[in-house]
């Protein structure tokens, strides 16, 4: 095989002193190179553009630290309404004696259903554009608030279920802890889901309220509050399952959604 | 030696030494392809940074099927083509500076001036090429790089690149003999 067979793999009908120029041609062609200095100045630009470290930790560290800080930004009313709420949940549970754990279902999903006011007043109250401009992105913001609500209601519940384990010696610990969880994670996922599709404070009132007339019903029927207590511990298990399945995915879709809006941001900033 | 995977792996830890010691190892190859492809030292000097910094971006998004330095020229042959849609290129495509990097002491004056002209010849000849013709030419003569995956690269299928292949070896020949052609009348003139 020649030199010009080798180079270009094809037909032989171009084969001619012409083309065997065109070869020569070529090989003149030589690149000045950068020196060694140009080439250092441009790795010390790609530094900045290096992988972090365990960047989702670090992510995840950034999150809690944030959520922490949210802490002030929550509103007075809402610690309120919840240790009200958990007041009223262990003077009931205290006085259901015939069934103690009917009232954590009740309880349970409440201080998250509330805390979604908080989450989402930003949006809600049109500030989503100016948290937008800021160096924090409004999903960072969510998704912290998120975690914050997240583990106040957690603590709440498991305060109020070891209340309830320590003064009433009836109580199984880890069926009362299951029976608050399921509720908790199940209604806290679709209220988050509705949420993110329906924009308004109302929405959060709806859900409460609808969250109570079930609750109602189900509890002055003596049948069907039988069969929610008294289900096989798999199906508690199958429904925490989805309620976590449901808020994580909701999380992600909150981060996607505002992330897709500030990477817009970015496309039009960088094509002017 | 350190494999370019192995390199890839340790950069997406953040190591900083990895990846010095990767753009290294690819940068020559990068910036010949830019360079013959632009025909402009500095413009060649910014977009190969520009390709670098997608490299980096986007490493994680690398599959390891040890074709780095394949996954790298499509990179930079997918960056050069939209420098050349751009309006930036189209005006300095008639500039095209008279490089002076040939440098041979023993040589006499003529055959370093018969040299520069050459490479200008050519260099012009290359810029001239549709992007398409441009693309394969270099990769195939310069990078020695086999059909299969110039045809990946540019996203084309074989017999398409190989028919480029020869169309830009035809019109390359026709622009050096009209280059000639003119070179004869100025010269009887």
């Amino acid at each position: 095989m020649d030199r010009y067979e080798k180079a270009f793999e094809i037909q032989s009908d171009m084969k001619d002193e012409s083309v065997e120029d065109i070869l020569n041609y070529l090989n003149q062609y030589t690149v000045e190179f950068p020196v060694e200095e140009e080439i250092d100045s441009t790795i010390d630009v790609l530094k900045q553009y290096m992988p972090n470290k365990n960047e989702r930790m670090a992510k995840f560290c950034l999150l809690v630290r944030m959520a922490a800080d949210e802490i002030t930004f929550i509103s007075k009313t809402y610690w309120i309404a919840c240790t009200i709420l958990f007041i009223i949940g262990y003077w009931t549970t205290m006085r259901e004696i015939d069934n103690p754990y009917a009232t954590i279902i009740v309880f349970a999903p409440l201080p998250f259903v509330l805390g979604i006011l908080e989450i989402f007043k930003g949006r809600d109250n049109g500030m989503s554009e100016i948290e937008l401009s800021c160096k924090i992105s409004s999903s960072e913001i969510i998704i912290s608030r998120i975690i914050l609500i997240g583990i106040y209601s957690v603590l709440m519940n498991t305060a109020l279920a070891c209340l309830l384990y320590i003064f009433d010696n009836s109580i199984d610990f880890m069926r009362i802890s299951v029976l608050w969880l399921s509720p908790f994670t199940f209604i806290s996922g679709i209220s988050l889901w509705v949420v993110m599709k329906i924009k308004g404070a109302y929405v959060v009132n709806v859900l409460i309220s609808i969250w109570c007339i079930l609750a109602y019903f189900a509890f002055t029927n003596d049948t069907v509050i039988k069969i929610l207590l008294k289900l096989n511990n798999a199906v508690y298990l199958g429904i925490i399952f989805i309620g976590i399945i449901l808020i994580a995915f909701q999380i992600k879709n909150s981060a996607n959604r505002y992330n897709n809006i500030f990477e817009r941001g970015n496309e039009i900033e960088a094509g002017t | 030696m350190t494999t370019d995977e192995e390199l890839i792996k340790e950069i997406s830890r953040g190591n900083q030494a990895a990846m010095e010691v990767l753009i290294k190892r690819h940068y020559k190859m990068i910036f010949a392809y830019i360079y013959r492809s632009l025909g402009d030292y500095h413009i060649s000097y910014d977009i190969t940074q520009e390709v670098l910094i997608k490299v980096i971006k986007s490493i994680k998004t690398y599959k390891e099927d040890g074709k780095f330095k394949n996954w790298l020229m499509k990179i930079a042959v997918n960056t050069c083509n939209d420098y050349h849609r751009s309006s930036s290129f189209n005006k300095i495509k008639n500039h095209v500076e008279l490089d002076s990097n040939i440098v041979d002491e023993e040589s006499n004056i003529l055959d370093i001036m018969s040299r520069k002209i050459e490479r200008q010849k050519i260099k012009e000849a290359i810029i001239e090429l549709p992007d398409y013709q441009r693309n394969v030419l270099i990769l195939k003569y310069y990078h020695d790089l086999k059909i299969k995956d110039i045809a990946s690269m540019t996203q084309a299928n074989e017999s398409t690149v190989k028919s480029r292949l020869k169309q830009g070896l035809e019109k390359l020949k026709h622009i050096l003999e009209r280059s000639d052609a003119r070179g004869q009348i100025r010269k009887s003139i």
